[in-house]
């Protein structure tokens, strides 16, 4: 299956997107297009204050995007809740 | 700072189905085990109802949920409208309104774990018949420094936060006999999907969750507890 194929039928769910250059992502996939997904970040430094709004031009129902044919592996992040 | 939402409210806006640790495949252990010939059960925190729903595959006892979230009984009274014997009521286990040993089970999928135990456990307890079954799946920690299960507790609003030994120790003072218990994988193996539109405070909730999880992902677990009240002659004796 292709990386867009497999964003597309996951949209809403958490995964670890790792790039061509070893950069790990952790997020929720937000939405897809033929060249980007986007993801909602779970990253540490979301709530020490320096991440938010604006940081890789991420806003309100952006995300933040990766290119496709960057992505190495991407594969569901384990989840629950207490 | 950014502003978040507290992690009940973020479970209730989620409106999600098994936000509790292990999901469905926890919710199936114990639910093979339960006993036969059940008149009244009760479910505390039943959220949407997906526990419930599939309780009533597996007994033929009326079946009662509460919520303290509307939400969530809303949501709850939907899904298992076309299903006998069946009542959900938006309460809180302080105020339950049931006669005294009344059920013959009652169950807290991660319920029980963010009240004040001291509490809410005998108010439960009162409402079980002798030889009456509890059902808890929660949360335990093992050693943790004071600091850090201050955090924990800050962020999931947790009037304790108790480990294996402080739940069974709960449990034989509060009248319960043979505690069967059993570590429960927390993580589900199917993938949750999360709704379409999170806010910016649900996000950052959402992310704090998750955070606090990684780093502490080998000092909090999950146990299931199945515990018998002591009959009415054994309370007899210790009178």
């Amino acid at each position: 299956m292709s990386h867009y194929d497999f964003c597309r039928q996951n949209v809403g769910r958490p995964v670890k997107i790792v790039t061509h250059d070893g950069i790990v992502h952790r997020g929720i996939i937000r939405r897809v297009n033929p060249s980007k997904v986007f993801i909602d970040p779970l990253d540490a430094r979301r709530g020490a204050g320096g991440y938010g709004y604006g940081f890789f031009g991420y806003g309100r129902g952006l995300g933040l995007g990766i290119a496709l044919g960057a992505i190495a592996t991407i594969a569901f992040l384990p989840f629950f809740f207490w | 700072m950014f502003k978040m939402v507290s992690y009940q409210e973020l479970i209730s806006q989620l409106g999600i189905d098994y936000t509790h640790p292990g999901g469905k495949a926890a919710t199936d252990k114990w639910l093979k085990q339960i006993p036969k010939n059940l008149k009244n059960v009760l479910e505390v925190g039943c959220g949407t109802g997906e526990t419930l729903k599939q309780l009533r595959d597996h007994t033929t006892a009326f079946l009662y949920g509460i919520d303290n979230c509307a939400n969530m009984t809303t949501k709850a009274k939907n899904k298992t409208k076309d299903l006998h014997h069946m009542e959900i009521m938006q309460q809180n286990i302080e105020d339950l309104s049931f006669i005294h040993q009344f059920f013959d089970l009652i169950i807290s999928e991660s319920v029980l774990a963010f009240t004040p135990i001291d509490n809410s456990l005998p108010k439960l307890t009162n409402l079980l018949k002798p030889n009456g079954q509890i059902i808890l799946l929660e949360m335990t920690t093992s050693s943790l420094l004071p600091q850090d299960k201050e955090r924990i507790k800050t962020f999931y609003q947790l009037p304790q936060l108790l480990s294996k030994e402080d739940w069974l120790k709960q449990l034989l003072d509060h009248g319960y006999e043979t505690v069967y218990l059993e570590k429960v994988e927390k993580e589900s193996k199917k993938p949750i999907t999360l709704p379409q539109h999170l806010s910016m405070e649900m996000l950052q909730t959402l992310n704090e969750h998750f955070q606090l999880n990684t780093i502490y992902a080998n000092d909090l677990h999950t146990y299931l507890f199945i515990a018998k009240k002591r009959g009415e002659n054994d309370d007899h004796i210790c009178n």
